[in-house]
């Protein structure tokens, strides 16, 4: 009796850990799908993404006299700028890694990047997600990212 | 002490008068009127579309405004394509700088009616464009209440841009493009933006600096101006405002459409209930928002430089 007991827990505990890990593939699609927007200059795809009215976009950098900063971007700015690059510009932001941590409704994800610009190498740093789980699925709620050339062991110049 | 006094009164009555004037009520009685099933579709050059200007020069009567060139009709008649044609045109001059205009605009006219078939035959053009319309309206009333236009202000109701910008066309032939500071074209303002709500895009954004002029304006207020998303569909080329843009006035068209989504554009079920009241009344209050210090002369848009070999649609 025990013996059957203990195997329905570990078959609760499997599905557990599979319907968890279903709920992480749809955040990294969520995300991968910003990135999609991102690429193609399609606002559209973008907003599809995020909780738009309260969607936050904040960078974190140092500045010239070493000083932290942390600025906020509207999200219309970002949109503006998105939509104003040249086409010739060629941003690529290489996701390098997903950490993703996930309870209920709140997910969160630490995403890795290399951002290269015509082929150049141009920085490094992560990108940190909230996401919110409402009635239409996951959505980004806030966007922080890090900027540094320092240590960024390109991982893309290998493949 | 007093004077602090008078300045809280002040302010607690502009507000007041501010959020009176643009409200769900007036938009819906605007809208129902213009694609109430008696206008038969608003097509250019029939009977339904003299209904919808009889009502559009009644609002301006009652608002009062004044005559375009001190004519005495507030009609701008013309004749194209054996049709006799007429924009409806309202002003209200500027307190210091009256010889400097700002155009407040939306097409009036629609598709009229489907012939041999059954059923709902009338195309009641709702959101395309009695959305626009009721802006017009509704920002004329508020700028005639507000009485801060420092520039001279005209409201223009365009005909016939669904036979290709005609109404427009015609009007920029009559004008000195100098004089026009800025274009503030209406359409389709009644469905909520794929930006969400409390959004609306603007078409051909980085074509002058007016868009980010209204974002800055808007960025205390909790609404948000996007740039055209739909940039395949031309649509800066595809509105009344192109005809000025032309001209080098920064014209450009305010819509909160969600374009590739939208099942009644140009079908007989765009009707006023299909339409959220609360997405119109908000962006007709963006609108006046965003574009208050153009109008009160603080701010004065780049022009539009249209490159020569620019196809016209
Ligand atoms: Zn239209």
């Amino acid at each position: 009796m025990k013996k059957i007991f203990f195997c329905f827990m570990f078959l609760g505990f499997l599905f557990n850990l599979n319907s968890q890990n279903l709920e992480k593939e749809e955040v990294q699609r969520v995300i991968e799908k910003f990135f999609i927007g991102f690429h193609e200059k399609d606002s559209l795809t973008i907003a599809s993404t995020v909780y738009s009215i309260d969607f936050k976009l904040l960078s974190t950098s140092t500045a010239q006299d070493g000083k932290a900063v942390l600025s906020p971007m509207p999200f219309y700015s970002f949109l503006n700028v998105l939509l104003q690059r040249p086409s010739d510009a060629n941003w690529k932001e290489k996701l390098t890694g997903f950490e993703i941590k996930i309870d209920g409704k709140l997910a969160n994800a630490w995403v890795s990047y290399e951002f290269w610009v015509k082929g150049n190498f141009s920085h490094c740093g992560v990108n940190s997600f909230n996401l919110f789980k409402g009635d239409d699925g996951w959505k980004i709620v806030t966007l922080i990212d890090s900027r540094r050339i320092e240590n960024c062991n390109l991982n893309s110049l290998t493949n | 002490m007093i004077k602090k006094l008078l300045l809280i009164l002040l302010v607690c009555f502009s507000s007041k008068a501010h959020s009176q004037i643009i409200n769900e009520k007036l938009v819906e009685k605007h809208l129902t009127t213009l694609a109430d099933d008696q206008m038969e579709g608003r097509k250019a050059g029939s009977q339904g579309i003299e209904m919808a200007a009889k009502y559009i020069e009644s609002e301006f009567e009652r608002i009062g405004l004044d005559k375009f060139e001190s004519q005495n009709s507030f009609r701008q008649s013309f004749s194209s394509k054996d049709m006799s044609l007429f924009n409806v045109i309202g002003v209200l001059e500027g307190k210091s700088k009256a010889d400097e205009y700002v155009i407040i605009s939306a097409h009036y006219d629609h598709l009229g009616m489907k012939t041999g078939e059954k059923g709902d035959l009338i195309f009641n053009g709702a959101n395309d464009n009695a959305s626009g319309v009721s802006a017009v309206l509704a920002l004329a009333e508020h700028y005639k209440t507000q009485n801060i236009n420092e520039r001279s202000l005209l409201f223009v109701a365009f005909t016939a841009e669904e036979m290709g910008l005609i109404g427009s066309n015609y009007f920029g032939k009559q004008i000195n493009p100098e004089n026009i500071i800025a274009g503030i074209n209406i359409e389709m303002i009644g469905k909520e933006s794929p930006f969400g709500p409390k959004t609306a895009w603007l078409t051909g954004f980085d074509r002058s600096d007016f868009g980010q002029i209204i974002q800055k304006n808007l960025e205390e207020s909790d609404y948000s101006l996007y740039p055209d998303p739909y940039v395949n569909f031309r649509l800066f080329f595809r509105s009344d405002n192109a005809s000025l843009a032309r001209l080098g006035v920064p014209a450009h068209t305010f819509s909160t459409s969600p374009m590739d989504k939208d099942l009644d554009y140009h079908k007989v079920s765009d009707e006023t209930k299909t339409l959220d009241l609360f997405t119109v009344s908000e962006t007709i209050k963006a609108i006046a928002i965003g574009t208050l210090s153009i109008v009160n002369g603080n701010d004065t848009p780049s022009r539009i430089v249209m490159k020569k070999d620019e196809p016209f649609k």
